[in-house]
């Protein structure tokens, strides 16, 4: 049994696990882009619709917050770099805290952003199956002629398939490193030589036999793809999430700005005496 | 000697693992736990030295709770795991078998004496310069043995000692075993193969379901083994008397 549950499927047959998988990729993908551009107040109303999948899915939250935590340690040190990288005067840090908040305000959303996105990845992949994944990337892909969508959607579902498995077996390393007082090394490069290197060794090995064990079972590339068309009403929660991501990000506006600017553009073009 | 008072695990995803567990170890007990895939044993051996924390109840190793004092507990418990890769972080067979007493803090000379002593005492000290990575199972979970036995642990605990071993491997790990087994060593080994340790043991204990469900000698429980899904020894199948597994 898994210690974590980060980037493992959890069963379950709630609207989310049943929404069609080409939804939830492509829902996926606009979400992570369209977060990327969200200010403050569209950051906390997706936090807030996060809780609430969370919900719905009927993940154990206490469980997943706990795993979460692990990740706070990653953000915190993007949160250092961004602050060294975007505070050019520290006094006004530690002026007062209207003042440090309003500095310090690019790096605390640089690392929500980062965190959001790096949530819903692990909500998409507590409720779509690994194979489901493969199956909407060969889907997506298989327009593209020159593009192996088989290939490349076994890699992408093998990626998810294994980095849980991966982490399972840091985990392992790391419950044997303790076993014998790993942890009291003082030497930090010590402590992560001993961590990565058998990590490292067994995830290699295990890559090897699965690609010895995926040409044993007869692994082809040429299979047809055999997925029924999206339902209607699967599409339209797309449709949905969509919306409301390009409303939150501000896209409408900047689409707007993107257009008048290119109309000024044109017409100065047009006007330059070089033009005729 | 260890307590287990009251012990309940509950896995993250909310199955229960553990099911107020309760058994007592004497000093110098060769104790089997056993039962099938997924029963709970690894989860309960793993709160010996405090890898795991209990959601309730208590495990005492010698006076020591393992929950509040897990760097002691891990010191007097020294585990091997099933997967020998996992455990093995050392590029040599010395450098391995260095590591746990150099973490206790201990001086060169002693690290070195006690590397060379672990070594003699599972007979690898000839390999101790070849890379861990090319050596074979039953050489490997040696190497892992060593590296517990090099802590001087006063309880060796082994999850699964002869998974995915070949005969060779399963007659070199055991070879191990009975050699602590002399030494007054107490133990604790999980296993759902019973048939090759079942000569050595005191009592067996059965996990079904994070459940204890008996706790016996050999005589007692390999009759009733069946009835928990757990594939009796061959001699109690025939009505024969019990045999060691292990070659003279």
């Amino acid at each position: 049994m898994a210690a974590r549950l980060t980037f493992h499927y959890f069963p379950g047959n709630t609207p989310l696990h049943r929404w069609d998988a080409r939804c939830k990729l492509a829902g996926m993908a606009i979400l992570a882009v369209g977060i990327l551009h969200m200010d403050a107040a569209a950051l906390a109303a997706f936090s807030i619709v996060w809780i609430a999948a969370i919900g719905l899915s009927r993940i154990p939250a206490k469980a997943l917050v706990q795993d979460l935590k692990v990740w706070g340690i990653f953000l915190g040190l993007i949160f250092l770099i961004q602050a060294f990288s975007c505070v050019t005067d520290w006094t006004e840090v530690f002026s007062g805290l209207p003042a440090a908040v309003r500095t310090l305000k690019p790096a605390v959303l640089a690392c929500w952003r980062l965190g959001l996105i790096l949530c819903f990845s692990v909500l998409f992949t507590f409720v779509t199956r690994p194979r489901e994944v493969q199956d909407a990337v060969v889907w997506f892909l298989k327009p593209f002629p020159f593009l192996p969508a088989r290939r490349l959607a076994l890699t992408i579902s093998l990626t998810i398939r294994f980095l849980p498995l991966i982490l399972d077996q840091a985990e392992e390393v790391r419950a044997a490193g303790r076993s014998r007082l790993g942890e009291l090394r003082r030497n930090p490069f010590l402590r992560v030589k001993y961590f990565l290197l058998p990590v490292f060794r067994r995830s290699l090995l295990r890559a090897d036999e699965l690609a010895v064990s995926l040409a044993a079972r007869g692994y082809r590339e040429d299979l047809p793809d055999d997925l029924p068309k999206v339902p209607r009403r699967h599409a339209g929660s797309l449709v949905v999430l969509v919306l409301l991501v390009l409303l939150a990000s501000g896209a409408p506006g900047e689409v707007a700005g993107i257009s008048q600017a290119a109309v000024q553009k044109v017409t100065d073009l047009l006007s330059h005496p070089r033009i005729e | 000697m260890i307590e287990i008072r009251g012990l309940t695990y509950t896995y993250p995803d909310g199955s229960a693992a553990l099911k107020d567990v309760n058994l007592t170890v004497s000093d110098g007990e060769f104790l089997l736990v056993c039962g099938p895939n997924g029963s709970g044993k690894t989860t309960l051996i793993r709160h010996l030295n405090g890898l795991l924390k209990p959601e309730s109840g208590s495990v005492s190793v010698n006076g020591v709770d393992a929950a509040k004092f897990p760097r002691e507990a891990m010191q007097r418990v020294g585990m091997v795991f099933q997967d020998a890769d996992s455990q093995i972080v050392g590029e040599t067979v010395r450098e391995d078998a260095a590591f746990g007493p150099q973490n206790l803090g201990l001086p060169r000379e002693e690290v070195a004496e006690r590397v060379k002593s672990a070594l003699e005492m599972v007979g690898i000290q000839h390999l101790a310069d070849k890379p861990c990575h090319m050596l074979s199972g039953g050489e490997k979970r040696r190497v892992a043995i060593a590296g517990v036995l090099a802590m001087r642990p006063e309880i060796v605990v082994f999850d699964e000692p002869f998974a995915n071993l070949d005969y060779p491997g399963v007659c070199q790990v055991l070879a191990e075993i009975v050699k602590l087994r002399r030494m007054g060593r107490t133990l604790v080994a999980t296993t759902h193969d019973v048939e090759k340790v079942v000569a050595l043991v005191d009592r067996i204990a059965i996990m079904h379901e994070g459940e204890l469900k008996v706790v016996g000698t050999p005589d007692e429980i390999v009759p009733r083994l069946s009835s928990f899904h757990i594939r009796p020894p061959c001699y109690s199948l025939f009505g024969e008397r019990m045999l060691p597994w292990l070659p003279d």
